[in-house]
């Protein structure tokens, strides 16, 4: 099996503080570029009810930044770090399957929450429960069981991550990071979103 | 789900049963199978998810049972996931069953043997090469179709991606009687060697119409295995004293393969012999079994 050896390398030597913090950067760069398109239209429904996109849409914005967040969710949960680059590339499918989903403040942390439970359903030996995510994620059980099913409709249940993608997008969120630490105001490229897809 | 007339129930498992219904448009026979998606704490049922996501990367190959679609409904403000499958008429214990008991106990055909084993190798190829664990391969999930004498590989509840091993695997793994040495031996890392020694647990089985080692605890399934193909040493299997439940066990020596399974020519016992091989790296893969002499007498054209 070509592959699964490197791969294995780079996922072993994935810490969590790394994953977290690639993925943070480059979701808060999708965030305020897309806050800055949608700032005129949010918030005339939500409360994490509706379906389809709109489910993961709050009323207000999240105090927690999206990297403390996420932080958190691993300390409770214990998920491999690498659940928080397979979470992003959902999000990444999620956007180009469905263009109508803007991720942005009102809605990055649910959809965080909800794709990295399901990255570690799939992919982890001993995955946390609903109710236990729902807790550490401040969101109703009743909530994230809906929210669970709308995201894995968005990706039409396509939830494997190959060898080959896993690398392609963590090596790209590891450049970005990079880039963002040497010109942190000019280091706005190619975000999820974009036309670029990374594999 | 009004769209289909259930006909009977034909099997239950862990997470909801299997029915036999019809499609009331088509008249297409399906199996549904039912999950419960209750305001549960679980959510989906990790077996499920991977079910469906593994199932639709795995589809296209006719030795893989088709997932025709998934149902999501929503009853008096409860959600269910319906699994929709083709339906097959059997599976491989009911049918081995058929010739075990009955009016007319007699042998399986050597030619089914040989042609089910066929195929049956072809599925588990094609989820390897998938990147995919089966995990759990026993005659209950192998569905056949008797007319059309075709056998394909169902029920990958347990199957695992293994293109991104992240924490290692425990051995939550396997139907005792067909899980491998290693696995019992709590190794922390296996591939595609656990699903051939079921491989080979099946073949045997479908000559004998019995399992083939028929432990009732893991040390007991351990035993069995040792007594019969010889208790594994540092010659014959490299590293297998420093697994974590190794222990020093009884020493016995291999019985002999043809005598215990006269049954089976010896091209057969070669082959078996090589996916019942202890190193786990030296066991015959899906690929090269399908090129194995046994074969030769086989029309792969029809396949
Ligand atoms: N597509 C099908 N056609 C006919 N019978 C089936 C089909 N799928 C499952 N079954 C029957 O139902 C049983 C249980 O299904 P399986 O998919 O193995 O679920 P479980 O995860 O509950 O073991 C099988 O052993 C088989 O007898
Ligand atoms: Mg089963």
């Amino acid at each position: 099996m070509p592959g699964v050896g490197e791969m294995e390398a780079a996922a072993a030597e994935l810490n969590a503080q790394q994953a977290v913090g690639a993925v943070a950067n480059a979701l808060e760069k999708l965030v305020a570029r897309n806050d800055l398109v949608t700032a005129a239209t949010i918030a005339e429904e939500g409360g994490g009810k509706g379906r389809g996109v709109a489910a993961f849409r709050g009323l207000r914005r999240p105090a927690i930044s999206i990297e403390k967040y996420m932080e958190r969710i691993h300390s409770y949960s214990l998920c491999s770090p690498a659940c928080f680059v397979v979470a992003f590339v959902y999000v990444d499918r999620a956007v180009h399957r469905r263009p109508d989903l803007l991720v942005g403040s009102l809605n990055v942390h649910r959809l965080m929450l909800t794709s990295v439970m399901v990255a570690s359903k799939f992919f982890d030996v001993m995955a946390q429960s609903n109710a236990f995510y729902a807790k550490v994620g401040g969101v109703s059980n009743a909530e994230l069981n809906n929210l669970e099913i709308e995201l894995l409709c968005l990706l039409d249940f396509n939830v494997n991550v190959s060898s080959h993608e896993f690398e392609s997008y963590l090596s790209h969120l590891e450049k970005e990071m990079l880039a963002s630490k040497t010109h942190p105001n000019f280091a706005n490229h190619s975000g999820i979103g974009g036309q670029q897809n990374y594999v | 789900m009004e769209k289909y007339d259930k006909l009977e129930k034909v099997g239950e498992g862990t997470y909801g049963k299997v029915y036999k219904a019809r499609d009331k448009v088509t008249g297409q026979l399906v199996a549904l199978k039912k999950t419960r998606l209750e305001m549960d704490e679980e959510g989906i049922p990790p077996t499920t998810l991977r079910e469906i996501s593994l199932l639709q990367m795995l589809s296209q190959s006719i030795y893989v049972v088709r997932l025709l679609r998934v149902e999501h409904v929503e009853k008096n403000g409860k959600r269910l996931l319906y699994l929709v499958f083709e339906y097959l008429d059997t599976d491989l214990k009911k049918y081995i069953d058929t010739y075990k008991r009955g009016p007319n106990p007699r042998p399986l055909p050597s030619r089914v043997t040989q042609s089910f084993l066929y195929q049956l190798c072809k599925g588990v190829d094609h989820c390897h090469s998938h990147g995919v664990l089966h995990r759990d391969l026993k005659p209950q999930n192998l569905l056949v179709d008797k007319d059309k004498g075709i056998l394909k590989v169902a029920d990958l509840g347990l199957g695992r991606a293994f293109t991104i091993p992240l924490k290692s695997y425990t051995h939550e793994i396997v139907t005792l009687w067909y899980r491998a040495p290693e696995v019992l031996l709590g190794a922390t890392h296996y591939s595609i060697g656990v699903d051939m020694w079921s491989v080979g647990c099946i073949f045997a089985e479908m000559a004998r119409r019995q399992p083939l080692f028929a432990g009732d605890s893991e040390l007991q399934q351990l035993l069995h295995i040792f007594r019969f193909l010889g208790t594994p040493n540092e010659d014959t299997w490299p590293g297998v004293s420093s697994l974590r439940d190794w222990h020093d066990y009884p020493q016995w020596k291999p019985q002999s393969m043809a005598l215990a399974l006269p049954m089976l020519e010896s091209d057969g016992i070669d082959l078996l012999s090589k996916m019942l091989e202890y190193n786990p790296s030296n066991r015959i893969s899906a690929k090269d079994a399908m090129e194995h002499p046994y074969f030769d007498s086989l029309d792969k054209s029809q396949f």
